[in-house]
This record gives C-alpha cells, structure tokens and sequence, in this order.
C-alpha cells in the first residue's frame, strides 16, 4: 500500500524539517506533484500496474474506435467474448480493407484486430467494426496503467509498498535538486540510486507482463 | 507389567540443538506376548529436518511382516491413521526393532544417520536405558508413565526453544543511536523505527527472504483476481498448488503467461471439466493481476507459496520478521539511510555501512535463490552480482547536476524461470 500521509511524514525529517510548515523550501503539494510525475515515469518504465478492464469499452454498431480506460498506459491484451484480438496496424488494415474503419463484422468475418496507430492517443480501434450482433458486448482490456495520476497528500493506492518506499528515495532526490539554498546534490546523487535499487527490482519482479 | 501402564519413550540426537523426540508408547501388554495394540506417538521440535520410522514387525505365527515406513514433518504428530493402523497389528513383538532416523538430503546441518537401535526387549522388568552405537547415541529411556487412553489424549508438545539471540525494536532503537552518538534529540525514536522499517524491507525485496503459504480463495466461473484482495504483503508468488480434497491429491499449478493460455484458445471461459477437476497453470502480470485456468465450477482454494514483506514495525516490543544473523545488516542500512540527508562527510562515512548491507543482502539472495531453485519455485530473487554497485563508494563526493530517477543505474540480471 502506498500511504501519501505516511510517506510525507516521514520525508520531512529528511528534508531537516518536521512538517510542511517550517519546510521551507517544500510543501504537501510540491512533494505530491513531484510524487506524480515519479510515479509517471515509474510506470512507463517498469509496467508495474496492470490492470483488467471489462466495463470501458463497449461496442456500438458501426462505431471504428473508442476511448481507452482511464489511466491508460499501453495495451496488453484485448479480448472480445473471450476470444483474443490480434493485434494490427493501419497500414495492415489499409491493406486489408481500404474501408476497415467502415467494415462491419459479419458471421463469415467476425471482430477480429484491434488497432491503436494513427487514431489519436488514448484511443483502441476494431477491426471490422462493430456490427448489430456484436454491439453492447464490452471489450475486455490488459494494459498497463500510470500509478498515481490522480495523487493527493492523504491518497492510498493498493500497490506493492516497495513503491512507497522507492518514492521516498527518489522524492529526496528530485528535492534535494531543486534550484535552491537547500540543494544538496550529493544527497541527491545517493538518494536517486538509492531509487534505482527498487527500480530495478520492480522491474525484474513486475516488468515482464505478456 | 500390568496392561494398564504404559511406556514413554525418550530420544535425544547428540547434534546441537540437541533436540529429544519422545513419545508415549501405550501398550494393551508389553510383556504378554504379543501384545493386542501398540500406539506411537511423536512429537518433534521444530528442526530443518525430517524423520522417518521404519518399524519392523514380527507377527506369529506369521512371516515378518514389514511395515510400510512413514514420515512426518517437523512438528507433527503422528496421524491418527498411522495409529489405528498400528492398533491393527494382532502379533506385535517388541524384538528386533531397529529404528532408522534419517535426516533429508538436503538438510545440511544434519548429516544423514543411519542407527541400529538394539532390540527393545520387553521383559518383566523394564531396562532403565539402552546402549545404543555410539555414532548416533540416541539415548531410549524406557519410563513408567500413568496410563494414558489409546486416541484419547495427545502429549504436550515441548516447549519452545527460547532465542536468546533475538533483538527486540526497542534494543535495536538504543543501539542504532548509540552508534549514532544521539541520545534521541537529533534522531528520534520514531525516525530511526521508521529507517529501520525502510531497511527490513528493502532487505525482504532483495532477498525474498520472508515466504508465507497461505490458502488462497478461488471463485467459480472466475479467471481472474486481485492478490491484494486477499493478500496484503505480497512481494511475488513463488508457488501455486491445489489439493483436491475428495481424492487427496496435490498438484501444482504451472506458472504461465496470458500470452501462452491465449493460445488455448478462450481460455478464461474455459471450466474445469468433470475428467479432470483441478486448476492447471496461473500467471502473474504486474505486481497484484492474477489468472487461473481453468476456472472452477464452486468456490475452492489454492495453497499461495509466496515471497512476502516483512510486517510493519510499530513498537519496542515488536522483533524483526529476518533471521538474527542478518540484524548486523539492517542496523548499518538503517544507519545509512538515517545519515543520508546530512551529505558530505557525515554521509561518506556511513558509505561503508551501505556497502556492508549490499554485500550481506547480496550473500543472503545467493543462499535463497538456490534453496528456490531447489525446491523449483517460479520465480528467484534477483542476482545482484550482475548490478553495478561502484556507485555505493564515493557518491557522496561526486558532484552531479540535474537528475531524473531511471535515468541512471546499471545492468543487472533478475532470474525467472
């Protein structure tokens, strides 16, 4: 479990301080946006979330593409009534069908690619497009998410507290960077490897997701 | 003899710590010839190692008849069906009963031994002791006890060996500051707990020294969980097997991936079909999606082997979830992560401690990760001989400018298997 209030507490001592208020240099909010933008990239590097989705997207009759799940990252896996959906391009498709953004599916070419190229970002395509049949069934999607995108000062995430304590060194190290009198880039320097430590850890442990 | 008084037998393996296994031995007869019934009952301290009873029976007018060797893990009594089919035996001679205690292969704190216990002769008066082979020295005491109902009542267990060497929170708080030179002003109490929850962690990520089996709740027509909805101290499973309890077999759950069961076609639709009623493979995505197939038609469980953290340390009165040859680690990484803000020398000199830590977290993943290997788990702690530690000596003095975590470190291999 990643505790905000629990990490922020314990920051602060190493930031010589004993709360936001005589921080000087740092606060709730700066800590938890920096939080943020480490748990970003955290995500994009190791995939340490992964997450099922089966309520997102549902099918409408003629509709090509649809709006991924929230905090969507990439996709893993795409899967419609239980079957898998192979993953294309639009080159692939173009070639294919030059109509597959209008093609529906029938009985002798059901649902069968799913595309994610050239439609704009955060956006899943079908091919061929949903026709009546398969319209109001949900596509069930393996991706990887971002961690923390909606993050507060007080928040908790379900996540492996070796992310909590990676973040403590890693929030020293981005601010223990900060342009300022307080910058101390050795401190830093350590803190930050100190982070890869986990890092690599998270990733021999969570980053392999097929 | 009456058939009234039983026999308490006694032995105690000369190999520190010494353990004594005994057990109450209730007889319908020792001296009447042969006796109706014969109970044996075992209790073992907890050792790393497992014993096995060969018992030979002689039964008139009867060939020998040899009995089927058994073998019960550390701690256990002996079943109950093991009794009663002990009870059954109609000629039971205490002659001729040579008892092998064997240690396992793998137990290499206790070599393998192989005794010949001599005869329990049960004659009219019983022998006070037994001289056994000196190689093993096992020491039967033949000891009048008050009768004791056959099934009814089961010994009291030893009593725990006591650690002395265990440290608790508390101790460990006085030390850590005292090898600070802080009295608790600059590093409070609650600091250096907090460092030292850091660095028992830390040290259960690297090593996956901690394991925990527990049973793990699976739903009918369901394919996929959430390990944090049952499993709050998860690091990685290392394990997954399913006991079918109506034909008492365990099988093992193969670890997969989703890309390979997607190959079986819809596989997460797919139920256990009545031929053949078990779960076959798992896989493991991310840090917490778990998938099973196939499904099964009613809730049941699995047994989850896995790596877990260490639970969160409160108190002075709570002890560390690690062994206590490695306290000596944790206490230099707590040092060190408690040193860290101060920088420059005051953190150079604390470099050593780190150092220190990595190389005994590094010994200890080396000794897990074969004990894993033998013992076939799914997944092994990382190697760290492979990862790039020059930077742990001498950061401190090497300037450094704008920095984003991920953006540095070395290569080093993780092991899945």
């Amino acid at each position: 479990m990643l505790n905000m209030t629990q990490l922020l507490s314990g920051t602060y001592p190493m930031l010589h301080a004993t709360s936001q208020l005589d921080a000087i240099w740092w606060d709730d909010p700066t800590l938890t946006n920096y939080s943020q933008d480490i748990l970003r990239l955290l995500s994009q590097k190791v995939g340490v979330s992964v997450i099922r989705d089966t309520t997102s997207i549902t099918l409408v009759q003629g509709q090509a593409t649809y709006n991924a799940p929230v905090d969507f990252l990439d996709t893993i896996h795409i899967y419609l009534n239980g079957l898998i959906l192979r993953p294309a391009s639009t080159q692939q498709l173009e070639r294919l069908d030059p109509n597959y953004q209008i093609t529906q599916a029938s009985s002798n070419n059901p649902i069968k690619y799913w595309y994610a190229d050239k439609i704009g970002p955060n956006k899943i395509g079908t091919y061929p497009v949903s026709d009546a049949s398969n319209a109001g069934f949900t596509l069930e999607i393996i991706f990887h998410a971002f961690l923390g995108c909606t993050l507060t000062p007080t928040s908790q995430i379900v996540t492996p507290v070796a992310i909590q304590d990676f973040l403590q060194f890693a929030l020293l190290g981005r601010a223990y960077n900060d342009e300022s009198d307080s910058r101390m880039l050795d401190v830093s320097a350590v803190s930050i490897r100190l982070a890869n430590i986990y890092e690599h850890l998270l990733d021999v442990y969570y980053g392999d997701a097929q | 003899m009456s058939t009234s008084v039983p026999w308490f037998i006694q032995f105690q393996s000369p190999i520190a710590p010494n353990p004594s296994v005994k057990g109450s031995v209730v007889g319908g007869s020792i001296t009447d010839l042969p006796p109706v019934s014969l109970l044996g009952l075992f209790t073992f301290p907890t050792l790393p190692w497992l014993a096995s009873w060969h018992n030979y029976v002689t039964t008139q007018p009867n060939p020998d008849v040899k009995a089927p060797p058994f073998s019960f893990p550390v701690g256990s009594v002996m079943p109950f069906s093991t009794l009663q089919w002990l009870a059954v035996w109609q000629s039971y001679v205490i002659t001729q009963r040579p008892l092998d205690i064997k240690a396992p292969p793998f137990s290499t704190s206790y070599p393998q031994q192989q005794p010949s216990i001599p005869a329990l002769v049960a004659s009219g008066a019983p022998p006070s002791a037994i001289a056994l082979p000196p190689d093993i020295s096992l020491i039967a005491n033949l000891l009048r006890q008050p009768a004791i109902a056959p099934f009814s009542v089961i010994p009291t267990p030893p009593p725990p060996v006591t650690d002395t060497c265990i440290l608790l929170v508390g101790d460990l708080i006085t030390r850590i500051l005292k090898r600070l030179d802080d009295d608790g002003t600059y590093y409070t109490p609650n600091q250096v707990l907090y460092a030292l929850n850091i660095a028992q962690r830390l040290w259960c990520f690297m090593t996956l020294e901690l394991e925990k089996t527990v049973t793990f709740n699976i739903l009918a027509n369901v394919a996929y969980y959430k390990f944090s909805s049952q499993v709050s101290d998860l690091i990685i499973p290392l394990k997954v097997t399913y006991t079918n309890f109506t034909t008492n077999v365990q099988t093992r759950l193969r670890a997969t991936t989703l890309h390979q069961l997607n190959m079986l076609g819809p596989w997460s639709q797919t139920i256990v079909d009545v031929n053949t009623p078990t779960p076959k493979r798992y896989a493991f995505n991310g840090s917490d999606l778990l998938a099973i197939f196939p499904q099964v038609t009613s809730s049941d469980v699995v047994q989850l082997t896995y790596a877990a953290f260490p639970p969160t340390l409160i108190g002075p009165g709570d002890s560390l979830a690690v062994t206590d040859e490695n306290v000596d680690p944790l206490i230099d990484g707590t040092i060190y992560i408690l040193r860290l803000p101060e920088g420059q020398a005051e953190l150079a000199h604390v470099e050593e401690n780190f150092s220190r830590f990595l190389m005994a977290a590094q010994k200890r993943a080396t000794y897990m990760r074969n004990k894993m290997k033998s013992q076939n788990y799914d997944m092994l702690p990382s190697d760290f001989d492979f990862y790039d530690k020059s930077w742990s000596t001498g950061a401190a003095l090497t300037p450094v400018t704008n920095q984003t975590p991920g953006q540095q470190g070395g290569g080093g291999g993780g092991q899945k298997r």
